[in-house]
């Protein structure tokens, strides 16, 4: 990424191949998100500096979790603690065994020209540790600016190089200048990744409502309903008690848990498609606004095809310029789809489909199933019960008519056999 | 090196603009607060002083990928935070380093030291948060404590009040793709509460658990629990659904999970026989109505529309994948012959351009 002010620290050099591949988990962003938050309201004055744990394997590194560090002030320097950083370090190498974490870097926050001076010093230690230790420099700025509009966010991921310094040394408070080559930052590209359980635990912290508002002491804070859990309470700054109430009465609306659950998980579908159906759109109206082939209409000349090869506009101002990569694997894309489905696979995939299906529908139906059984229960139960109330209404009313001894015990057998076999209808409903 | 122009490398300023002091309030820290809360003990006037529980994002992510990466063993840490009147605040968890078995996870001497040590360094870090609870995994059984865990979290009431507990599903997270958390607070050993019936928070237990379950199930009562989030992870999810819309539509969750699905069903097989059993003892002793309702065939129905439930909603995440994917290759295929019949071999210049 070209920086608008020239940063001496920041190689000019693009990535190569031998460049490790970053996958970021999300968790790592919470924490970065997280630690910013508190060290704000706590107002504490240090710099935001933290380690970065994962795992390599290869040029593949992960980055999974991460956790704050001390800092001390040490000759105008900033500097990590050390012996407290590798006791911090150990520590939560003990807890993560399987699989084994390691030091694979820091982060902290920097502008978006990329690292100063300053943040270089900590950088050497955590070489100490780990030779192709990265930086993750997050900016505060860009999120100001809303900068990161194409999903992009606001962070860059830096690995460290050596290169010969040939851009003056006005760094001179770096350490180890007495070396003749500089060390410099290069930009890595990186992409996110998220674990399963850790996707689910994002999603359902991102849809629900609750905000970290707090209101003074005992009194109950103002938390919005999780949208996908009690969509009819408004719990609005009641008392804990109302609050509770609110939330039985939800419980008990019209929806049952099982629908709930299936509407949040159609809703997040339904947003997934929203957003596959944009991202269609965009490449297509990219797509759409590219000049003619120059294939297919007749005269291009030669040169042209040159030119665009080339990273800058061809002759045709108003058009973007065209994007090689970015068609050669859109196309690389559309001649994949029919391989989605093999047809050689495709009577299996149905018939597997189809299985699945019909286990689904079976499982469905036997819920359904129980359901009725539970409800014809229900009505024998209440049958009987009316029926025996009859009965005994009966009995009461003979009674009251005061008729003979004899007369009672042969009507109070009757009814006994009655509900007998009102007892054996209702098994028979089932 | 002047204050001016380090803080401004560091991009201090810009990060306090993120922060909304209104909103973001929970995440402050008022230690004399703190301390004058630790002093009154409310909580030991009212066993049932504790309602809520409202857990920050980074504390319920850390908890879940815990008690995930843990498979079949129950895993265990612990949580930082502090207390706002009848809530905890959870601000952040750590694991501990414990072996659990398959069924039982219980803190030993080591962890305990660690425990210190990390919380030790915490303070030294700045970080005055202290250990409000536990939290353990539950893999494929559901939330609720253990007669194991009864008595560890009573320990722990007595000796680091105030100490939840909190117990977390990995396995029924993913199947129901929403994370299965409870949390708890015991009573007192003397104590024995009204008998508040099952009204809430109906669960689904394993047949071999449930004597477990039922042993214990008065002993304590779940708090309510919320999660919060700061302005600034609110902005950073938002980024973060443009990254993992892809994984929401290509995930199959019958298929992940088939194996835990089987073992509901057998679950479930296992129970309606039980429930079956006890109806005919019923029906010929006459004794099934003295209760007024039948409760165990009550749960079995519950189980098993909690299963279906489950399936559907997984077998109809496939079928919008099928019904998205599924036909685009078979189109594409269908316009590529004609296209081939038609212009011939001009998607092969195309590719060699």
């Amino acid at each position: 990424m070209a920086s608008t002010a020239p940063n001496s620290l920041v190689s000019t050099h693009k990535s190569s191949d031998s460049s490790p591949n970053i996958h970021l988990h999300p968790l790592i962003l919470l924490t970065i998100s997280d630690y910013i938050t508190r060290h704000t309201l706590r107002r504490y004055k240090t710099p935001i500096v933290g380690a970065l744990l994962g795992q390599q394997n290869g040029r593949d590194i992960t980055l999974e979790h991460a956790f704050e560090c001390d800092l001390i002030q040490n000759n105008d320097q900033i500097q990590l603690h050390e012996t407290w950083f590798k006791d911090r370090l150990q520590q939560y190498k003990d807890v993560h065994l399987a699989p084994a974490l390691e030091l694979m870097g820091w982060f902290t926050t920097a502008a978006v020209t990329g690292p100063e001076g300053i943040h270089v010093p900590i950088h050497q230690q955590i070489l100490q540790q780990n030779e192709t230790a990265i930086l993750l420099a997050f900016h505060p700025s860009s999120v100001l600016e809303g900068a990161s509009v194409g999903g992009k966010l606001p962070l860059t991921i830096y690995e460290s190089v050596y290169e010969s310094g040939e851009a003056g040394d006005r760094n001179m408070e770096i350490d180890g200048q007495d070396s003749p080559l500089d060390i410099r930052f290069r930009e890595l590209p990186y992409n996110v990744e998220t674990g399963e359980a850790e996707m689910i635990s994002v999603d359902f912290v991102a849809r629900g409502g609750g905000n970290a508002t707090a209101v003074d002491g005992t009194v109950k804070k103002n938390e919005k309903a999780q949208a996908s859990q009690k969509p009819v309470g408004q719990v609005d700054e009641r008392g804990k008690a109302t609050a509770k109430e609110t939330k039985a009465a939800d419980d008990s609306s019209l929806l049952s848990a099982e629908d709930e659950e299936l509407i949040a998980s159609l809703t997040a579908r339904a947003n997934a498609v929203k957003m596959l159906h944009t991202r269609i759109r965009l490449l297509k109206s990219y797509l759409n606004s590219l000049p003619l082939s120059y294939l297919t209409t007749p005269a291009p000349p030669i040169s042209d095809t040159e030119s665009t090869s080339a990273p800058h506009t061809d002759t045709s101002t108003s058009t973007p310029e065209i994007n090689h990569p970015l068609l050669r694997s859109l196309l690389a894309l559309l001649s994949r789809l029919p391989l989605l489905l093999p047809p050689a696979h495709l009577s299996n995939f149905h018939q597997e489909t189809l299985a699945e299906k019909s286990d689904v529908e079976l499982v469905s139906l036997l819920g359904s199933l129980g359901r009725s059984v539970k409800d014809a229960r229900e009505m024998g139960r209440k049958f009987g019960v009316v029926e025996n109330i009859k009965s005994q209404g009966k009995k009461g009313y003979i009674n009251m008519g005061a008729l003979g001894e004899d007369m009672w015990g042969s009507e109070g057998n009757d009814v006994g056999s009655v509900t007998l076999t009102r007892g054996e209808d209702e098994w028979g409903y089932e | 090196m002047n204050m001016d122009t380090s803080q401004k490398a560091w991009e201090l300023e810009n990060a306090v603009k993120l922060v909304d002091p209104q909103r973001d309030a929970l995440y402050s820290y008022d230690e004399a607060e703190q301390k004058s809360i630790a002093d009154a003990k409310p909580w030991k006037k009212d066993l049932h002083h504790f309602k809520n529980i409202r857990i920050s994002a980074v504390a319920l992510l850390k908890m879940v990928m815990h008690a995930r990466s843990g498979g079949s063993i129950e895993v265990m840490g612990l949580m930082q935070g502090k207390i706002q009147g009848d809530a905890f605040i959870v601000t952040d968890a750590f694991r501990l380093p414990v072996e659990g078995t398959e069924t039982r996870v219980n803190a030993s001497d080591s962890a305990n030291e660690y425990m210190v040590q990390y919380l030790q360094s915490c303070r030294d870090n700045g970080r005055q948060d202290n250990a409000v609870g536990w939290y353990h995994s539950h893999p494929g059984y559901g939330c609720w404590l253990s007669g194991i865990d009864v008595d560890t979290q009573i320990n722990q009431q007595n000796f680091l009040e105030p100490f939840v507990a909190v117990v977390i599903d990995p396995d029924r997270t993913i199947s129901a793709g929403k994370v299965e958390i409870g949390a708890f607070r015991t009573y007192p050993k003397d104590y024995t509460p009204p008998s508040a019936g099952e009204g809430d928070g109906y669960q689904t237990i394993p047949l071999n658990k449930i004597e477990d379950f039922g042993a214990h199930a008065s002993r304590y009562y779940s708090l309510e629990i919320s999660h919060f989030k700061s302005t600034l992870d609110t902005h950073l999810l938002e980024l973060l659904w443009n990254k993992y819309w892809v994984s929401t539509l290509s995930q199959s969750p019958l298929f992940t999970n088939r194996e835990y699905s089987s073992k509901q069903m057998l679950d479930l097989g296992g129970k309606v026989r039980q429930a079956e059993r006890s109806i005919k003892a019923g029906s010929r002793g006459g004794q099934h109505r003295i209760g007024g309702k039948d409760t165990q065939l009550d749960k079995v129905i519950r189980d098993s529309n909690k299963i279906a439930g489950e399936e559907v909603t997984g077998l109809l995440a496939n079928e919008v994948k099928g019904k998205l994917f599924n036909g685009v290759g078979a189109g594409h295929r269908r316009e590529e012959n004609r296209e081939e019949n038609r212009e011939g071999n001009s998607e092969e210049n195309s590719t060699l351009a």
